[in-house]
C-alpha cells in the first residue's frame, strides 16, 4: 500500500506540491494525469524515496523495491542491454525469459548484444522498460514509458507491460488518455 | 595493408625519430663549437660516461635506492589520495579540512617542502615524502572531480534498483572516474620523480641518484651530470609507460568482465 498524507513539497521559493494526499491500494493500477509542471514526476520521485517531503508524511507498506522507468533512460551508457537489464536484477534472470522479454520487445539479438549508447532512442527506452519488468520488484512506477516508441511496436510492448505487471501495483505518469485506459484501472488527475 | 596505409602508419614514429635526431646533431654542433666540456658535453661524451656507468655496482645500487623511495612515495600518495577523495565526497567537514592544504601544497614551491623535510626528518628517507607531497594533491583532486562528475541520475537509479555498494562502484563510479584517475597519474608520475630527484640533491641523500647529481655538479662533471639526468629521464618514461599499460590492461579486464 502506498499512502501520500497531506504532503506538501517545494524547491526554495517554488511550491510544487501543495496538501496533496493520495492512496494506492495493494495490486491497484493507476495512472497520474496532469499538465505539465503539475508535479507527477514529484510524486513518484517521493514514492520511490529519492525525495522527502517538505512536510507531511510517505508511507509505504509491503514493497521492499520499485522496478522504475525514469523519464529519462537512465542506463549504463558502456554495458549492454542485457548487462543493463542483469545488473539490475537481485537475483540471476532465466535466459529464457530474457529472450522472450526481448522479443516481445522487438529487440534482437544484435542490438542487446551493442552497448546501450550506440541504440536509438526508442530501442533505449525498451530496454529500460525490459529492466523495469524483469527486476523482481513488488510494484512498478513508470513515468511515460511509451514516449519515443513507434507504433508498429506500441501494441506489443503495451501487451507485455499489462502481462509482466498483473497483479502488482502498478503506477503509470501520462499525458495520453488512451495510455492510461491501456494500462490502468484508475486515473488520478493532478 | 597497402604502401600509403603503411606510409602514413610510420610517418608519425619517423618524424619524431626525425626531429630528435634534429635536436642531437644541434647539441653536438653547440658542444663543438664551445669546445669545453665543463660548460657542454658532446652526447658522445655523455654516452661513453653513461657507459661507464652502467658497469658499475654503485650505478645500480643508487638507481635501485631512488627508485624505490621515489616510486614508494607515487604509490602511497596514490592509496591515500583515492581514498581521501572517495571519503571527501561524501564527508564535507574531510572535504573542507583537506581544501587549504591541498592549495598550500601545489602553491608552495617544492624547494621550502625539502628543505622544511630535511629539518624534520633527514635527508634518508626525503624523496618518499616529497614524492608523496607532490603526487598527493594531483591525484586526490582528480579523483575527487571524477567521482563529483559522476552522474546523480544513475546514482538514483542504482538507488532505486538496489544495487549492492560494489555494483555502483564498477558501473557507476569507476567508468565516471577511470579517465580522471589516468591523466592524474600520468601527469604525477613525472612530477614524483623531478620533485624526488631535486630532493636527493639538496638533501644530498647518500647512495641516491641525487647524491650522484650533486657530486656531478660539484666537480663539473658535466658529461656524468647530463648521463644521470638521460638515466632519470629513461627510468621516469619507462615506468610512466610500464604503470599505464598496467592501468589500461587492468582496466580492460575488468570491462570484459563485468561488461556483457
Amino acid at each position: 500500500m502506498i499512502k501520500l498524507i497531506n504532503v506538501f513539497k517545494s524547491y526554495g521559493k517554488q511550491s510544487v506540491l501543495e496538501d496533496f494526499s493520495l492512496e494506492i491500494k495493494e495490486g491497484e493500477r493507476v495512472a497520474l494525469m496532469g499538465r505539465s509542471g503539475a508535479g507527477k514526476t514529484t510524486v513518484i520521485n517521493l514514492i520511490l524515496g529519492l525525495i522527502k517531503p517538505t512536510s507531511g508524511k510517505v508511507v509505504i507498506n509491503g514493497i521492499s523495491q520499485f522496478g522504475a522507468v525514469f523519464q529519462e533512460n537512465r542506463l549504463i551508457d558502456a554495458l549492454s542491454a542485457r548487462a543493463n537489464v542483469r545488473v539490475a536484477s537481485k537475483e540471476e534472470i532465466d535466459s529464457g525469459e530474457l529472450d522472450y522479454v526481448f522479443k516481445e520487445l522487438m529487440l534482437d539479438d544484435e542490438i542487446t548484444e551493442k552497448p546501450v549508447k550506440e541504440l536509438s532512442g526508442g530501442e533505449k527506452r525498451r530496454v529500460a522498460i525490459a529492466r523495469a519488468l524483469l527486476s523482481q520488484c513488488d510494484a512498478y512506477v513508470f513515468d511515460e514509458p511509451l514516449k519515443g516508441i513507434d507504433e508498429i511496436t506500441l501494441k506489443s510492448v503495451t501487451e507485455l507491460i499489462n502481462n509482466k505487471t498483473k497483479g502488482k501495483t502498478f503506477i503509470l505518469i501520462t499525458h495520453s488518455e488512451e495510455e492510461a485506459n491501456a494500462l490502468c484501472d484508475r486515473i488520478i488527475r493532478i | 595493408m597497402t604502401a600509403s596505409t603503411i606510409l602514413a602508419k610510420f610517418k608519425k614514429p619517423f618524424y619524431k625519430i626525425l626531429a630528435i635526431a634534429f635536436w642531437i646533431i644541434v647539441w653536438e654542433a653547440l658542444a663543438l663549437a664551445i669546445g669545453s666540456e665543463l660548460i657542454i658535453a658532446s652526447p658522445v661524451q655523455v654516452v661513453k660516461t653513461l657507459f661507464s656507468l652502467v658497469v658499475t655496482a654503485s650505478f645500480w645500487s643508487s638507481l635501485l635506492y631512488s627508485t624505490l623511495r621515489i616510486l614508494g612515495g607515487f604509490l602511497m600518495a596514490l592509496l591515500i589520495g583515492v581514498a581521501l577523495a572517495a571519503v571527501s565526497s561524501r564527508v564535507l567537514v574531510v572535504r573542507s579540512l583537506l581544501e587549504p592544504i591541498t592549495s598550500v601544497i601545489k602553491a608552495t614551491p617544492v624547494a621550502s617542502f625539502i628543505i622544511l623535510a630535511i629539518i624534520w626528518f633527514g635527508s634518508k628517507n626525503l624523496a618518499i615524502f616529497i614524492s608523496f607531497l607532490m603526487v598527493f594533491p594531483v591525484i586526490y583532486l582528480n579523483v575527487l572531480k571524477g567521482i563529483e562528475s559522476t552522474d546523480v541520475k544513475l546514482l538514483e537509479m542504482a538507488r532505486v534498483y538496489r544495487f549492492s555498494p560494489l555494483r555502483v562502484l564498477l558501473y557507476i563510479y569507476l567508468p565516471e572516474v577511470m579517465p580522471f584517475f589516468v591523466s592524474a597519474c600520468s601527469i604525477a608520475l613525472g612530477l614524483c620523480w623531478k620533485s624526488g630527484v631535486a630532493a636527493e640533491v639538496i638533501g644530498i641523500t647518500t647512495g641516491s641518484i641525487g647524491e650522484n647529481l650533486y657530486r656531478a655538479k660539484l666537480y663539473f662533471e658535466t658529461g656524468e651530470l647530463l648521463a644521470w639526468t638521460a638515466v632519470i629521464i629513461a627510468v621516469s618514461t619507462v615506468f610512466e609507460k610500464l604503470f599505464m599499460l598496467a592501468l589500461k590492461k587492468a582496466w580492460g579486464a575488468l570491462e570484459r568482465r563485468y561488461k556483457r
